[in-house]
């Protein structure tokens, strides 16, 4: 029952500043074909029910000039025209032809796509990107072909695998590409989707709103799981703690430190959480906004997942200085 | 085993004016246009993303040989519509021969194709995968050289075995070297097109 | 129609290649025969045969949804030899993941739906309701047949390829395909074979529409279904050939090392690639796919309404309503169906220009499924409806297309699929038009015209049994994955637990493996009933369900030739409950005086 609770029926939280154009979008979409469906449904439901076998001795050759239906098709239609100029087109249009200025100071990233792993490619202090060339890349050090040594600009750029840190509050574009084949760049939880397409670079932007980080969205999405007794199945108890972190320390009712403060929980953690007596955990995702690729890239497809780290502009900073000096460093996940 | 023909077989329908096998042409012609559109739209694609490849290649292909071949695929177009029409004078011997020349043609044709062209160019370490100019290149004038090798399987076909129709169905044999004539204008009307396209632009 | 008839010459000449003037044997009879009504017969076991190995390749996919990374029940060891599982833990591989996904996809609509509706359907009922002897090119159709079956074998021998079957999608993007292993030129080679069966079967089906109508059978006396499958084939004569287009360029990318597809410089794996030159655009095949791809799934839907169309009329003892309205409906559709390709493409970053183009075709094209719906349900006011199995699923047909069509409007409009694009929100709403809606019709259509296959009527017991099931099955599997797929989780995973968004949805994906089972289960009844009529049913009249369509005037079932004598068409086709006669229906081919 713990499992129904905790599942969700609608769309995901939204941290950017445009989202809820797209949200607002699909809401109402649903109230239109719900208003459609509901009064398709109770007028087949009246039809099935009254004019059946039994009550019926006769049909009718011509029942109906049914001045309905055309009132029907009208009130589509200019539903459908309202929804897509009114409410889809701007939202559209601001996505995709409108930039943020140079006066908005945005922070450009730049995504390379590759069988399994988003490489995040930041310019560093200096703002500019070096080159990148395949000729240049190195599976495990260099996985973008980043010129460190013919390029002064590329110095001290930063390359990070699957770790994605942003600054809330500023404006972001992030020009996506692919180094082999075509995936597709979808963060759900800012509603941002871009195909990465090798051999185009495409931007796509958004903010992150202000005040967002991502430590905050551990603690809105928090849950608590049931720790299962013994003979008890497991599924559940597995399901909620993956890849999720306990905010607090777990401790027994002996003062024994269970689980430190952090850590995810774990099948091996079982015994000893039963053993303390620990009937329930708090946890939340350790990477709350993560990164999809909505387009099928081969065997491991499923396994293609980053991390969005939302940041104060000043924590990000900080993280930003410290990494460039570290120059030809390459962040794994 | 039914041994009557279905209606419309022989005679022209009075609506659509076509006996079914030359509307069933028609239909499979214009899946052929849907066909070859897709190849040439591929083609001006290709072409607007590699214009150097483009401009440059062209200059490497045979365009005596490439008109050489434009005129024997359209004199075999005219022996085409010469050995159907000999069929209404009532010329059996005069519609195979002419069906014959239109096969001669034709072998010529492919044998131009590969040898003074598609050889030579192996030769000369050129293939499909060279660039995108001979991608599309090798694969038009391939699936055109395809339908060619189709042409000429039912040319020899009714030139040969199908011809014993005409003394128990004149007509319908007649009909038959209609819609076989069809296609083979319409093979033609590709290469009409393809020459231009590859060879001179 | 005055000279509609005259066709007196034709039908004196000899058949050329009647060399055989003796009755065929057993392989002419029943295997290599051209008798429309064999040839229909064998589509439609043939397809029925592939939607179940598609569907049961799903529940494999439905297993490790469900239960991730545990050995597949039963045939976890057999699969192993075949590469899909792990042979020591017996449980699903990515790599069998992706290709039992492949495959389902290009299995269940090019070798299951569209052949039983078309192949099957199409080529049994439409000549007999036209009042035809036979398809216009009877080996012609043989033909079609035995090259679809040529298509399927390679499709599914393409599992014992190098590497296994093709592990791209149904839709086979390049890159990903053209740097695939062997499995995909099996698949490219399959589809050639399967397009041209479907080319040689679209311009058979033309012109015997137009040739061989029975005199008085104007186009406007044509049943609804044969109007269906009219513009079906129109689409899948002008739709395909881009596709095999497509077809013939990725596999030169692949086997002639051309670059169609593929820009320069990838890198792929731990090496640059140096096989392909570059200058090509993966979007082109995106392009020519779609092309084809959207008009196919009016390929899939149309003869299913076609279906509902006949059963409804039959069924509700009344005509259908707004007939004209329908067909000039499907007819702007089928138009329609070629300009909206894009809307499979707003993500890969297409100017605002042409994705506004592509959203207002879209929201268009929506309007003549509405009309088509609500003429359906208005169809049903003031009728005498008999609640028997194929009823039962026409008429679910209605509320769950409507549910299909519905969500398919989130999908066409841009600004939406920024968050649906590639979710599975996009496989609960294809899958409520083709499988509780096209397989639901598809089932009425078999319960229909079973008794004039076979001159038995299927049992209605075991066919109520059938439809609940499958009804709660089917809605048990699609509705929750709206849920998921709104949650953010994209299709083709092989598992979702990882994901935040994934774990919130996880039960919703038990829940709808769960209806999987239910679904599975419910197609017992049906194929027992499906056997057991064919050999002991029930022997029923020519006309049990006092149908006004032409094939109800012939045996059941019927003779070579099909009429006994040749039908002569004097009204509409649903002519139910006309005021003044005595009989609630007048069939086509008697003059309404009677
Ligand atoms: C009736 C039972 C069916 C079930 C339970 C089922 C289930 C599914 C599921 C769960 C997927 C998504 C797999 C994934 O994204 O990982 C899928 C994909 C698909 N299904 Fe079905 N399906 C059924 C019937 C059909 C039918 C009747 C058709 C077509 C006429 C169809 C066509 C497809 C296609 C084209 C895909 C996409 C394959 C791809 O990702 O390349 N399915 N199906
Ligand atoms: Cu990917
Ligand atoms: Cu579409």
């Amino acid at each position: 029952m713990s499992l129904l609770a905790q599942t969700t029926w609608w769309l995901p939280p939204d941290f950017s500043e445009h989202g809820w154009q797209i949200d607002r979008l699909i809401n109402w979409l649903h109230y239109f074909m719900a208003v459609l469906f509901v009064g398709w449904g109770v007028f087949l439901a009246y039809c099935m029910t009254r004019f059946t076998w039994k009550r019926v001795s006769m049909a009718h050759y011509t029942p109906v000039k049914a001045k309905a239906s055309k009132v029907i098709e009208v009130a589509v239609i200019i539903f459908e025209v309202i929804l897509l100029v009114v409410f889809s087109m701007p939202v559209l249009a601001k996505y995709k032809n409108e930039p943020p200025t140079p006066a908005d100071n945005p922070f450009e990233v730049h995504v390379v796509a590759q069988q399994f792993a988003w490489n995040i490619h930041y310019p560093g202090p200096d703002g500019i990107f070096g080159k990148r060339d395949i000729k240049f890349v190195k599976d495990a050090t260099n996985p973008i072909g980043l010129d460190r040594d013919g390029d002064p600009n590329a110095k001290d750029d930063i390359v990070s695998n699957n770790q994605m840190p942003l600054p809330a509050g500023r404006h972001i574009i992030v020009k996506v590409t692919s180094k082999d084949v075509i995936h597709s760049f979808n963060i759900p939880m800012l509603r941002v989707k871009q195909d990465a397409v090798p051999g185009i670079e495409i931007p796509v932007w958004f903010k992150v709103k202000e005040g967002t980080t991502s430590d905050a969205i551990r603690e809105q999405m928090a849950r608590t799981v049931v720790v299962p007794a013994a003979g008890e199945s497991t599924t559940a108890y597995e399901l909620w703690c993956r890849n999720n972190l306990t905010f607090d320390e777990v401790k027994g009712a002996d003062g024994q430190v269970v689980l430190k403060k952090g850590a995810e929980p774990g099948k091996d953690h079982l015994e000893a959480l039963r053993a303390a007596g620990v009937k329930e955990l708090r946890v939340g995702p350790r990477d709350p906004v993560e990164i999809h690729c909505t387009q099928l890239c081969g065997l491991t497809h499923y396994k293609m997942r980053g991390q969005v780290l939302i940041q104060s502009q000043a924590d990000f900073d900080k993280w930003y200085e410290e990494k460039a000096k570290g120059t030809g460093d390459f962040i794994e996940d | 085993m039914s041994h009557e023909l279905l209606p419309y077989t022989v005679k022209p329908h009075p609506i659509t004016a076509m006996y079914s096998g030359k509307l069933g042409t028609w239909l499979f012609l214009a899946s052929e246009v849907m066909l070859f559109g897709a190849l040439f739209s591929t083609y001006i694609l290709l072409r607007v993303a590699n214009p150097v490849a483009f401009s440059h290649a062209n200059t490497h292909l045979n365009i005596t040989v490439g008109a050489i071949n434009t005129f024997v695929l359209i004199i075999s177009s005219v022996t085409m519509v010469m050995a159907w029409a000999a069929l209404h004078e009532k010329n059996l011997g005069k519609c195979r021969m002419l069906l014959g020349v239109t096969l001669a043609c034709a072998l010529f044709f492919l044998v131009v194709k590969l040898v003074f062209e598609y050889k030579v160019k192996w030769d000369h370490g050129t293939f499909p995968s060279t660039n995108p100019f001979f991608a599309i290149y090798f694969t038009m004038t391939g699936l055109h050289a395809l339908h060619i090798i189709g042409g000429i399987v039912v040319i020899g076909y009714f030139l040969g075995p199908g011809s014993k129709l005409y003394a128990t169905n004149p007509e319908y044999y007649a009909n038959r070297i209609e819609c076989t004539g069809l296609y083979w204008h319409f093979v033609d009307i590709v290469w009409i097109f393809l020459f231009p396209v590859l060879y001179l632009l | 129609m005055s000279h509609g008839h005259d066709h007196s010459h034709g039908s004196h000449g000899h058949d050329p290649h009647g060399h055989d003037h003796h009755e065929p044997g057993f392989l002419g009879k029943y295997v290599f025969s051209v008798d429309h009504k064999v040839i229909g017969i064998q589509y439609a076991v043939t397809s029925l045969v592939f939607l179940l190995v598609g569907f049961t390749m799903m529940l494999i996919m439905r297993w490790q949804l469900a239960r991730p990374d545990e050995a597949v029940p039963i045939i976890g060891g057999l699969l192993a030899r075949l590469g899909i599982t792990n042979a020591g833990t017996r449980s699903l591989l990515p790599e069998g993941y992706n290709m039992l996904g492949a495959m389902h996809g290009t299995i269940m609509v090019f070798l299951g739906v569209v052949p039983l509706a078309v192949g099957g359907f199409g080529n049994y009922v439409m000549p007999l309701q036209i009042g035809a002897k036979d398809m216009a090119f009877p080996k012609l159709n043989m033909m079609s047949y035995w090259v679809f079956l040529a298509g399927g074998i390679v499709m599914l021998a393409s599992f014992g390829a190098n590497g296994g079957a093709a592990q791209s999608g149904w839709t086979s993007y390049p890159p990903l395909s053209n740097i695939a292993l062997s499995g995909q030129t099996w698949w490219l080679v399959g589809m050639v074979l399967l397009i041209t069966s479907s080319l040689l079967g679209s311009v058979n089906f033309i012109t015997t529409i137009f040739h061989l109508r029975a005199k008085g059978m104007s186009l406007w006396k044509m049943p609804f279904f044969v109007w269906g499958q009219l513009v079906t084939a129109f689409l899948l004569l002008l739709a395909f050939p881009p596709l095999e287009a497509a077809g013939v360029l990725q596999l030169m990318d692949r086997v002639a090392d051309t670059s169609f597809f593929m820009p320069a410089g990838l890198y792929v794996g731990d090496k640059p690639v140096t096989s392909w030159t570059g200058g090509g655009n993966p979007l082109l095949w995106q392009h020519l796919f779609w092309f084809l791809a959207h008009p196919e799934v009016y390929v899939l839907i149309l003869p299913a309404m076609g279906i509902v169309g006949e059963v409804l009329a039959n069924n509700t003892r009344k005509p259908l309503w707004g007939y004209k309205t329908l067909v000039y409906s499907i007819i702007f559709l089928g138009f329609m169906s070629f300009i909206v390709w894009a809307h499979h493409m707003y993500m890969t970053g297409m100017g605002t220009a042409i994705s506004t183009f592509f959203q207002a075709t879209t929201m268009i094209i929506s309007i003549p499924s509405v009309i088509i719906l609500t003429c359906f349900i208005i169809s049903l006011y003031g009728a005498r409806i008999r609640y028997n199995t194929p009823m039962l699923f026409a008429i679910s047909f209605l509320p769950m297309f409507a549910i299909g069509g519905l969500t398919g409007l989130p999908l066409g409009l841009a600004a939406a699929d920024i968050h649906l694009h590639d979710t599975y929100y996009v496989i609960g709403h294809f899958h409520y038009v083709v499988a509780p809606g096209t397989i639901f019709a598809l089932f009425a259509g078999i319960y229909h015209w079973f008794p004039k296959a076979t001159g038995r009527r299927m049992n209605e017991f075991l066919g109520k049994l059938h439809f609940w099931p499958s009804l709660i099955g089917m809605n048990m599997i699609f509705g929750p994955m709206f849920f998921v797929g709104i949650a953010g989780v994209q299709r083709r995973l092989w598992t979702q637990v990882d994901y935040n968004l994934g774990q919130l949805t996880q039960s919703w994906v038990v829940f709808s493996s769960v209806g999987a089972a239910v679904l599975g289960l419910a197609q017992i009844p049906f194929i027992i009933n499906f056997f057991s009529t064919a050999l002991a049913g029930r022997k029923v009249t020519q006309n049990p369900w006092d149908a006004t369509t032409l094939e109800w005037a012939a045996p059941s079932p019927p003779p070579h030739g099909n009429f006994l004598t040749e039908p002569v068409v004097y009204c509409g086709p649903y002519e139910y409950s006309v005021p003044g006669k005595k009989s609630d229906f007048c069939p086509q081919c008697q003059p309404m005086e009677a």
